[in-house]
């Protein structure tokens, strides 16, 4: 993992556990290889709010919502942790992120 | 995302695009905006502004314990549009299910400000159609077994999931007027549905228990279009692509007709069972 997707990837894990905000996820082995959908049973309402933060982060230098569009509800839960870390990656330069 | 205050409750929404106003509403119980928020929200927001939000007791907004009639859902509607400076219309209005009834009631009462309309399986009237789903649980314990065995099965749900769908149902029957305000709703009266000046679209499933509600809608109203999907009930989810194609024809009436032609012949969708609206 390069250091510009470990920057990220730490991102988006706060994201995730500011959005849970539960006790177990604050000790949760988040890597690229967790599921939304089988790892972290999130609810399909919990992904949108993590979509909505990351996007409130990085504002007009991202579009994860064209990037989602179209997805049914199934496939958005069903990414990995990696899959969206790809697509923010490689979106941004690394300087950016 | 942001936070609106409304009568006993805070709501959350988001707003996506830019242009003219489209407010989708979602369904009872197990729906919130993310019901229609990649699948459908997120195309039609490229060529306008999409307003979602999560009704009283839903998704993200908090639990009230009363005002889950029609009057008041339509006043928290028209606080979220006051809030994106569209309270005064003309807006474009989509509900599913309850989501549908609340559009409806509120058209009703503010015609002017409504641009067009479209339901989708709109159980009317949702004292006969929801009350007998939602309403065999009569305590917390047959809820569980309930929700446990065949609900959670039907919806795919496993683990913290299913035990959240438990909590947010077991909060929403017995720690709300919830049940009192849908066995409380009847049919919008037949004299008012037929002044509705409004373009209508009716999208109802072909295997939904509700599809007698839409024929007998599309029969009162008098610019309504009935069009049915192979589906049941739970259309956002089980027909998503159809249901976006529909839309976007009906609210692009000028847009190109040959890419956006429903794949009507091969037109296969799974049937979900035995959630609630």
């Amino acid at each position: 993992m390069s250091s510009h997707q470990e920057q990220v990837l730490a991102l988006v894990i706060d994201k995730i556990r500011a959005t849970v905000n539960e006790d177990w996820i604050a000790d949760f082995d988040i890597g690229l290889e967790t599921r939304f959908n089988d790892d972290l049973e999130l609810e399909s309402i919990e992904f949108v709010k993590i979509a909505d933060a990351i996007q409130a982060h990085y504002g007009n230098q991202l579009a994860i919502i064209a990037w989602l569009s179209g997805k049914s509800i199934h496939e958005l839960i069903g990414l990995s942790v990696g899959d969206l870390v790809d697509y923010i990656a490689g979106t941004l330069a690394p300087a950016q992120a | 995302m942001e936070t609106i205050a409304v009568a006993g409750a805070e709501l959350q929404s988001l707003a996506l695009g830019q242009g003219a106003p489209l407010l989708m509403l979602h369904g009872l119980a197990n729906g919130n905006m993310a019901s229609w928020f990649s699948a459908i929200a997120s195309p039609l927001s490229a060529s306008r502004q999409v307003l979602l939000y999560d009704q009283r007791g839903h998704g993200g907004s908090s639990l009230a314990a009363s005002g889950y009639d029609l009057d008041q859902q339509a006043d928290d509607l028209q606080t979220v549009l006051d809030h994106y400076r569209c309270g005064q219309g003309p807006v474009d209005l989509v509900g599913h299910s309850m989501g549908a009834l609340i559009a409806l009631h509120y058209a009703l009462r503010q015609p002017e400000r409504v641009r067009r309309l479209v339901l989708v399986d709109a159980p009317m009237p949702a004292r006969d159609y929801v009350a007998p789903s939602l309403f065999n649980a009569t305590s917390r314990e047959a809820l569980a077994e309930w929700v446990l065995g065949e609900l959670a099965s039907a919806a795919g749900l496993s683990g913290r999931r299913r035990e959240r769908l438990l909590q947010r149902l077991g909060a929403l029957l017995f720690d709300t007027t919830l049940r009192q305000d849908v066995l409380a709703m009847d049919a919008e009266p037949e004299a008012a549905l037929a002044a509705l000046e409004l373009p209508v679209l009716l999208v109802y499933g072909l295997r939904s228990p509700c599809l007698a509600a839409g024929e007998r809608l599309a029969k009162l109203l008098p610019q309504a279009q009935l069009k049915l999907l192979s589906c049941g009930h739970y259309i956002p989810e089980e027909a998503p692509a159809e249901l976006l194609v529909l839309l976007e024809n009906f609210l692009n009436p000028n847009s190109n007709p040959h890419s956006m032609r429903l794949p009507t012949e091969t037109l296969t969708v799974a049937p979900v069972t035995g959630v609630l609206p």
